[in-house]
């Protein structure tokens, strides 16, 4: 009986509350999968429930209001408490101290009971607003991933809940562009288009959509290569009639992705300044920071998309 | 293996610089420093058009 009690308060205090954080932080990251092997659900349940677990014990217990709503128990003290939960475990540890204390057994298990879903409220209200509050930094990851402290508390907490496709197929850590997509397939065709949709089963890649798609007419260019002809390779991308061309994922043999800006080039401004901020780093002591503008982007041309 | 998200974004910052960009800095590394030394400023012209300034603040502020 006690090992069924033990299965009902994991699932209580471990699983639900990750189900719970899953749920919530799921809304700030529109296409999440979870890929995490069971003993790292396990491992990350702890991790996301220890301060939320400890400040609901401490509201449920001591803090007036939280203590007796919702569900209140009239007999509340420290003492009844455990001589409450002293009778309920006895009883579910032995048939006979059950038939020694039947009288007792079920008032104190009515209580122990309202005293744990007390619990266990406020213990999954603070759950969802932990994973409100990290989702809706992760949802922002671009604007803080300069901060050291930021980039600790995303690398250990968060990366786990957060798919790779998601940051890669979406403009998330890039604001102002999109993701161009060169996608090879199995019939040796190599196709380009701007990322539309992905779409994720069981934690893997299983399909994706491009916009604007073009194809490269690959044995024309071959042929006039051997014929000794330099071709533009601009020349050889074939427009294809559709809005949104899908993608099987077992059809892909690989896919090379740029973030490129609306203007056309494939530069981001933040990316740039990063660069070149490492590059002249040794530079800094000597001349002061380095501040890079974007003087003059790319005019977009009709021929971008040929 | 799951990759930190930010391995993930330092990898996808650094390939969103333009490849004639790159190209340029690793070529000339040399004369883009002395340009900053001298000048405090220096620009980059990209194939089609583009142009980056860098900065120094110290050469610029003495200029």
């Amino acid at each position: 009986m006690l090992t069924l009690v033990f299965s009902i308060l994991l699932t209580v205090y471990l699983i639900i509350p990750e189900a719970i954080f899953r749920f919530f932080f799921g809304f700030f990251i529109p296409t999440r999968t979870y890929v995490l092997t069971r003993t790292e659900t396990a491992f990350r349940a702890v991790l996301i429930s220890f301060f939320p677990f400890w400040i609901a014990m401490g509201l449920s217990w001591d803090i007036p209001g939280p203590r007796s709503w919702p569900l209140p128990v009239e007999q509340n003290s420290a003492q009844q408490r455990r001589i409450d939960y002293k009778i309920v475990t006895s009883g579910f540890y032995s048939e006979t101290e059950f038939t020694k204390s039947s009288n007792v057994f079920w008032p104190a298990l009515t209580r122990c009971s309202r005293r744990q879903a007390r619990l266990a409220f406020w213990y999954f209200l603070l759950v969802a607003g932990e994973a409100v509050l990290l989702g809706f930094f992760a949802s922002r990851y671009a604007s803080y991933s300069g901060k050291p402290f930021y980039r600790w508390l995303s690398d250990r907490l968060l990366s786990p809940y957060i798919s790779q496709w998601h940051p890669l197929l979406t403009q998330d850590l890039l604001p102002g562009t999109v993701v161009q997509a060169d996608i090879l397939c199995t019939n040796n065709t190599l196709y380009q288009g701007i990322v539309s949709q992905y779409f994720m089963k069981e934690g893997e890649l299983s399909g994706i959509i491009l916009q604007k798609p073009r194809r490269f007419d690959r044995d024309p260019y071959l042929k006039a290569k051997n014929e000794g002809v330099k071709p533009e390779k601009k020349e050889y991308w074939i427009s294809i009639p559709s809005q949104h061309l899908y993608f099987f994922a077992d059809k892909i043999v690989n896919m090379n992705l740029s973030y490129v800006t609306v203007a056309g080039t494939k530069a981001s401004s933040a990316a740039v300044e990063k660069f070149l901020a490492e590059e002249f780093s040794p530079l800094t002591k000597s001349l002061g920071k380095l501040s890079v503008s974007v003087v003059r982007q790319k005019k977009p041309t009709s021929t971008d998309q040929k | 293996m799951v990759t930190t998200l930010s391995k993930l974004v330092d990898m996808i910052q650094s390939g969103a610089v333009p490849a004639w960009l790159r190209n340029e800095v690793l070529s000339n590394r040399n004369q883009i420093a002395a340009a900053l030394r001298e000048n405090g400023s220096y620009t980059f012209n990209g194939p089609d058009g583009e142009k980056i300034e860098i900065r120094a603040e110290k050469q610029a502020a003495a200029a």
